[in-house]
């Protein structure tokens, strides 16, 4: 059992791909946005935000807190991002936005 | 060897996992499944917030039969509160069942309604299957997990929980087993030990 137990972290440890805050992207100077989101417990609801977020122009970074239950924008400075904008894509991923501040 | 052995185990041993049934839009799921009933697996499609629509197969060991069904799991309702979310679905889906030289329409529906923080797990789930002269159950299942530590994204997330499960209609109506999910990213793995003997394993993988 314990061999079991091992094994089983090992497959979860080395299974899971990379979970990067950055898209890879080169960018210019950024701006940054923290977004509290209501109902993001888990690992399953941050990668949400991630694959959600990171479809939209300019987001260079998106950093998940979940101690906080935020998540921390970083934009082109040259792009714009709506508060609107962000409680849609953050109610399309399955939450709902506590506060933003930028 | 012995390890390879091993995992080729894992991957075919009975599996009961289920993260949320939808996920995010766009996003596949494989889910392998196995109770003390059956044992099946999934592959579905969030297609909206909403719902995911996908593909399962079942072999119920003590009846012998097959199930293949087109699956559709509903989110009703989330309740996102600062600290904590709440979900109630609607899993559901429709094929055939055979076995025995025979094949009979089939259909199952079940609520699943769950509730966690990063400290607590709880879950209640029933399911009601049909399946022509193959098989006709109800069962009922529930949860209870602790995460011994709050881990971070990113992070190995431990859950110890606790299932038990009803069948009015089984040989075993009643079965308590002990388990241990371990949680990473888009990586769900459950194993666990039932009372009664059985290993319980679960994989979920999000893509």
């Amino acid at each position: 059992m314990k061999k079991l137990f091992l094994i089983l972290t090992a497959i979860i440890t080395f299974s899971s791909p990379a979970l990067a805050n950055h898209n890879g992207k080169s960018h210019g100077p950024i701006k940054t946005i923290v977004v509290g989101v209501d109902g993001m417990v888990c690992d399953f609801c941050a990668r949400s935000m991630e694959k959600i977020f990171y479809q939209e122009d300019g987001v260079e970074g998106v950093i998940i807190d979940l101690d906080k239950e935020s998540m921390t924008l970083e934009i082109d400075e040259a792009a714009a991002i709506s508060d609107e904008r962000i409680k849609e894509r953050v109610y399309y991923a399955g939450y709902k936005v506590r506060d933003i501040t930028r | 060897m012995r390890i390879l052995n091993l995992l080729v185990l894992l991957l075919v041993l009975p599996i009961t996992a289920h993260a949320r049934p939808v996920s995010w839009p766009g996003s596949w799921m494989v889910m392998i499944m196995n109770d003390m009933v059956s044992n099946g697996a999934q592959v579905n499609y969030t297609v909206t917030p909403k719902y995911a629509l996908g593909v399962q197969h079942e072999y119920f060991r003590e009846e012998k039969f097959n199930m293949d069904a087109a699956t559709l799991d509903v989110l009703l309702k989330r309740w996102n509160n600062q600290g904590s979310q709440a979900n109630l679905y609607l899993k559901s889906g429709a094929g055939v069942a055979y076995g025995s030289g025979e094949t009979d329409p089939a259909a199952f529906a079940g609520l699943e309604i769950d509730w966690e923080n990063r400290r607590f797990f709880t879950l209640y789930e029933n399911r009601v299957l049909w399946a022509g002269d193959q098989d006709k159950f109800i069962k009922h299942k529930a949860r209870l997990g602790v995460a011994p530590y709050e881990g971070d994204y990113g992070d190995l997330h431990t859950w110890l929980m606790l299932q038990a499960d009803y069948d009015a209609g089984a040989d075993d109506t009643f079965s308590l087993t002990p388990l241990v999910r371990l949680f990473r990213g888009t990586t769900l793995v459950e194993a666990g030990y039932n009372l009664d003997g059985a290993v319980l394993f679960n994989f979920t993988q999000q893509f």
